[in-house]
């Protein structure tokens, strides 16, 4: 019977062509559509690496006298001549204190950048011969406890990193899979194989590993992190200007304007700019799922087009072909073998869309185009494409099936 | 082989009603080949249908094979037609869109053979009617005559042991009526099938055995 139908389509091929490249086009919009809702709610369900609820982020930056230049601390002086000691320890140290010394804050850090920024330090590097991509923050030893980060091996930064001629760090399980494939990489050197200039390299050296890092939030794909230890007296630290704030459950407003108050107390040459991370969060969740979800109202709406548009081919295919309705019911045909004729020719139709679908979306993981995106949720996207569209094609093909039964054989055949 | 008693068929369109078919007593044997004649609209064409099981009388039953079949259901009619009888029409109805060997194939589709058994069964039916030549053509390449023949062939490719033929030579010139008309002779007088022939050609039905006269839905003779 299935050849038959195959025989059927083939041979009205001209009729079907605009049927199947129909499910065709469709198969390609719910694909890109599914697998990216799907890619998201993986991404979504993925540890974060961090608890932001309480946590608040402080921007500071010079007062804006020198034609918008956007600086930290120290002007912008440090970055053009090299210093080796940072010039503002004391200011930095200072100013942390000022903050911890507010009753509603728990415990508070310098880091840059923030989680929730939209600014991100990628680096990319030579390592073992292989290139390594990842993405980065520094920050000074609260962090931990202001982010509620999670150890999985080693340690977190501690007083016993100072002065030892090494950058610290702790990277993502994800980095460290990476980087170091199986081999454990605490204590391990992350040095970059050769610098990109020449110079030599200071060492980076690997103290611990952290369950995850996802910087931008719960739509964030990118967990190969890094944390760099911020030391006072370093280079690097000269140019922070973002610092991590765990306040008490409940500070609302006024414990943002009463800190940015003192600071600016014992800084007025500078301005400070404070936000929950929580509304950062959720301006990131939305900045996200907005161009998703009006992606998906127009797959939605154009599946329905699609859906309206193969009902009424078939129910129009129905009533061109009475006369063979009643022939097939004439030499033995019950009702539901016609209702399974008029099923069975969407969803052969629909095989082959989908086959010429699949053929094409295999393309991506076979020309390496996936990014991000796992193998596990490809094929899943893909199965649920699948599904979905002969779903589709079954409730589309089910009224005009209902109504090939109606068709009374004596009738049909009666008018010539 | 079938037998109708006091069968009745009323066709109810819009407080319109026609009273094709009415008090109508009919017992064809075994083997048989019987025509049927009168005027247009006396009731030929419906006569056919209700013994081809493709429609229900309003009144009396029909019974095949001693069995009545007037309250089986769509299923076991479906069966009943597939299995027992063979149908050929007027205008041939062919389906444009399969060529003459899967044309004859239909009846088989609905029973559990295959493809292999189902397609030689089809040459078989289709040489037994001269055209085993134009199996891969398609209907419309075909002249009328031809088209009957895989019609006939279509209708006997499952061995029925009832043929019902409504006015198989009224589409065609009176050469090829004769040859159609030739070959169903065969057929009862090779296979023993029974055949029903619906005919306004009385040369036609003089080659039949027995030939059946209606007017006005009754049966006169
Ligand atoms: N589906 C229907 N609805 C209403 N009336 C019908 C229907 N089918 C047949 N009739 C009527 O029943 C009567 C018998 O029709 P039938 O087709 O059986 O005649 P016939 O003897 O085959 O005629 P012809 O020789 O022209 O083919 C006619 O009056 C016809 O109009
Ligand atoms: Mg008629």
């Amino acid at each position: 019977m299935i050849r038959h139908l195959f025989k059927l389509i083939w041979n009205r091929k001209r009729a079907n062509a605009l049927v199947i490249s129909e499910i065709f086009v469709c198969f390609l919009v719910l694909f890109a559509v599914l697998t990216q809702i799907l890619y998201n709610v993986s991404n979504y369900r993925k540890p974060l690496g961090f608890a932001y609820a309480n946590v608040s982020g402080l921007n500071l930056r010079l007062q804006d006298n020198e034609g918008g230049r956007q600086t930290s601390l120290t002007g912008s002086a440090a970055m053009s001549e090299p210093v080796a000691e940072n010039p503002y320890q004391d200011r930095q140290r200072a100013l942390l204190q000022v903050v911890k010394a507010d009753p509603a804050v728990e415990d508070a850090a310098w880091a840059a950048p923030l989680p929730m920024s939209h600014s991100n330090e990628t680096r990319s590097l030579m390592f073992r011969k292989h290139r390594v991509r990842y993405s980065m923050a520094r920050c000074t030893d609260e962090y931990k406890d202001v982010m509620g980060i999670e150890i999985t091996r080693g340690r977190w930064f501690s007083p016993e990193d100072d002065g030892g001629g090494y950058e610290a760090m702790v990277i993502t399980e994800a980095l460290a899979r990476l980087a170091f494939g199986d081999e454990d990489p605490v204590g391990k050197s992350f040095t970059a194989d050769r610098s990109e200039s020449g110079e030599p390299l200071p060492e980076k050296r690997v103290v611990g590993v952290m369950g995850a890092f996802r910087q931008e939030g719960e739509m964030d794909a990118q967990d190969v992190y890094a944390l760099s230890r911020l030391e006072y007296s370093g280079r690097p630290m000269s140019s922070i200007d973002g610092m991590a704030l765990r306040l008490k459950p409940g500070s609302d407003a006024s414990v943002e304007a009463r800190i940015t108050a003192s600071l600016l107390a014992a800084a007025p040459d500078f301005s400070f700019r404070m936000e929950p991370l929580e509304a950062a969060a959720e301006f990131n969740r939305r900045a996200f799922m907005a161009p998703i979800a009006l992606f998906g109202v127009v797959a939605l709406f154009l599946t329905f087009m699609v859906a309206l548009g193969l009902s009424g081919v078939l129910w129009q295919s129905v009533t061109s072909r009475i006369r063979e309705i009643g022939v097939r019911r004439a030499m033995g045909a019950s009702a539901q073998d016609v209702r399974w004729q008029v099923i069975g020719e969407l969803l052969v139709m629909s095989t082959i869309a989908i086959l010429a679908g699949v053929v094409v979306v295999l393309q991506f993981p076979f020309l390496d185009l996936l990014g991000a995106m796992s193998r596990g949720v490809f094929v899943a996207g893909l199965s649920l494409t699948i599904v979905s569209l002969y779903g589709l094609a079954l409730v589309c093909a089910l009224h005009p099936a209902r109504l090939a039964t109606t068709v009374h054989p004596a009738e049909a055949l009666r008018y010539e | 082989m079938i037998r109708l008693d006091d069968v009745e068929k009323v066709y109810r369109t819009d407080r319109i009603e026609t009273v094709a078919l009415s008090g109508v007593n009919l017992e064809i044997e075994e083997g048989e080949f019987v025509s049927i004649m009168g005027p247009s609209g006396c009731g030929k064409s419906t006569l056919l249908h209700l013994m081809g099981l493709l429609d229900a009388p309003s009144k009396g039953t029909i019974s095949l094979s001693g069995a009545p079949v007037t309250d089986a259901s769509d299923k076991s009619l479906a069966r009943l037609r597939n299995e027992s009888i063979g149908f050929v029409f007027q205008s041939f109805h062919l389906i444009p869109d399969l060529s003459v060997l899967d044309n004859v194939e239909i009846p088989l589709l609905y029973r559990r053979v295959g493809a292999a058994e189902r397609r030689k069964a089809a040459e078989a039916a289709l040489e037994r009617v001269g055209l085993a030549a134009r199996k891969h053509h398609f209907p419309s390449q075909l002249s009328g005559g031809q088209q009957q023949r895989v019609a006939i062939a279509r209708a006997i490719v499952g061995k029925p042991r009832l043929l019902l033929a409504d006015e198989p030579t009224g589409n065609l010139d009176s050469q090829m009526g004769d040859d159609i008309v030739a070959i169903l002779q065969d057929l009862t007088a090779q296979e023993k099938t029974t055949l029903v022939m619906v005919t306004h050609d009385p040369r036609q039905a003089e080659k039949t055995t027995r030939t059946i006269r209606m007017f006005d839905g009754r049966r006169v003779s």
